[in-house]
């Protein structure tokens, strides 16, 4: 399934469970005992940001149109076309760094220990053994979600008609 | 089409398939035969520095030695990747480049593995000092002029005193400090640091004035980095000036706010 991770900021606790269970995803052993001994220690590729009065997970979004592809000299970042993660390949990466210094969102890094870049690749290959993206599985509130685009755009446009009917009532009143 | 056809030949002992143009090394990565390879990147054209990746071909009755990283096979060619001939040969590289860089861990461990002796029986002449680390491979000059454009890196000298060098042995206009020589060199022969808002580079004689966070101050690229990456954008995002980690933090105060 192709789909994006939905983020309902307002349900985050900031628990920070996303953070572990992706870099737990990415460590060599995948279990959380194991990985917490494993040097250089798992990377993880999502953020929890906590702001004064309000937090949020944060990973790559996965953009349409994105710059880090644009940026890539050497095409390390890749996709399979405009709906598809966008996903490394370590072995053309020259780490130029360009991609870091390209992402709006700050969600691109050069992990010096691992000699590598590291960014949200949603979990290629669970969701293409019919799992959701690791830190959406492990989301207890359901802050973070695996949803089909066409989904997404669908409950977009019925909030959106709501909205337009709602706005009608209130004239009426 | 002739051009389009694969390659098949044997990889020691079994049959391989090779696109045209791709070579020995490439194939042998794809069926997970391990070739020795420091002078190498994908990303890059060969050039066959290191010579660490020989192998030998069997073209009919002749024999002959070639590096896999540059040798694209032909039909029929039998390659052997790690026979007694080979083996040998690469044990010669090795004392060669021990003797000229003992302190590299990478060629360390590769001498171990081939059983070279850590003490090598060749004594070094020319530019290589104690303490050296360059193989002359030629990755980061590659890598810089390929790669990134940039062209700020090359050879100085000949035979043993031949290095790698900025022209003229100085800092150049042409370095935008983002370290992508210093990632692929193999041997860490090449160093980066950031200090004093300055990133210094002291192989390559370079010391170039960095950007600060425009939200917290610190720090994070070179100047003339964001400038190639402006370059590269045509529509360049307003977050361009400020640190990833700021970069997030917009992101979080920009949903909170659509929240309220
Ligand atoms: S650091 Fe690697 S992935 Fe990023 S732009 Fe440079 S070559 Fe591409
Ligand atoms: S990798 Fe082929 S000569 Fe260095």
């Amino acid at each position: 399934m192709k789909g994006i991770i939905v983020v309902k900021v307002d349900r985050c606790l900031g628990c920070k469970s996303c953070e572990i269970a992706c870099a737990v995803e990415r460590s060599r052993s995948k279990v959380l005992s194991e990985a917490i001994h494993e040097h250089p220690a798992p990377p993880k590729g999502i953020w929890v940001e906590k702001g004064n009065t309000f937090v949020t997970p944060l990973q790559c979004r996965q953009c349409e149109d994105a710059p880090c592809l644009t940026v890539c000299p050497t095409h390390a970042l890749h996709r399979d076309d405009r709906q598809s993660p966008v996903l490394i390949d370590g072995g053309l990466c020259v780490g130029c760094q360009l991609c870091v210094l390209a992402c709006p969102f700050g969600v691109i890094r050069m992990d010096d220990d691992l000699h590598a870049i590291i960014k949200c690749d949603q979990c290629s290959q669970r969701v293409s053994d019919g799992e959701t993206p690791a830190c959406v599985a492990s989301c207890l509130t359901g802050a973070l979600e695996f949803k089909r685009i066409e989904d997404v755009l669908q409950e977009k446009k019925e909030a959106y008609l709501l909205t337009i009917e709602r706005s009608a009532e209130t004239r009426e009143l | 089409m002739k051009e389009t056809k694969n390659i098949i030949f044997t990889l020691d002992g079994r049959e391989a398939e090779a696109r045209p143009d791709e070579t020995v090394l490439s194939v042998a990565k794809r069926l997970g035969v391990d070739i020795p390879a420091l002078c190498h990147h994908q990303a890059v054209t060969s050039y066959g520095a290191c010579r660490l990746c020989v192998v030998e071909v069997k073209k009919g009755k002749r024999t002959r030695i070639v590096t896999a990283c540059i040798y694209i096979p032909a039909d029929g060619d039998v390659v052997e990747t790690g026979n007694e001939r080979v083996n040998k040969l690469r044990r010669i590289i090795l004392e060669l480049l021990l003797a000229r860089c003992p302190e590299v861990d990478l060629i360390r461990s590769l001498a171990g593995q081939y059983g070279v002796d850590a003490s090598s029986r060749f004594r070094v002449s020319g530019s290589a000092g104690a303490g050296e680390r360059c193989i002359i491979c030629g990755l980061c000059v590659r890598v810089c002029a390929e790669v990134m454009g940039q062209h700020a890196i090359g050879y100085a000298n000949r035979g043993g005193k031949r290095m790698i060098a900025t022209p003229f042995e100085t800092q150049t206009e042409d370095c935008i400090g983002c370290g992508a020589c210093v990632f692929v060199c193999p041997t860490n022969a090449l160093h980066l640091e950031d200090i004093g808002g300055k990133r210094v580079m002291k192989e390559l004689y370079t010391s170039m004035p960095m950007m600060k966070c425009t939200g917290c101050g610190r720090e994070f690229a070179t100047e003339k980095q964001i400038e190639k990456v402006r370059h590269c954008l045509p529509a360049a995002h307003d977050k361009i000036a400020m640190c990833p980690s700021c970069r997030r933090a917009a992101f979080r105060d920009a949903a909170g706010q659509a929240l309220i």
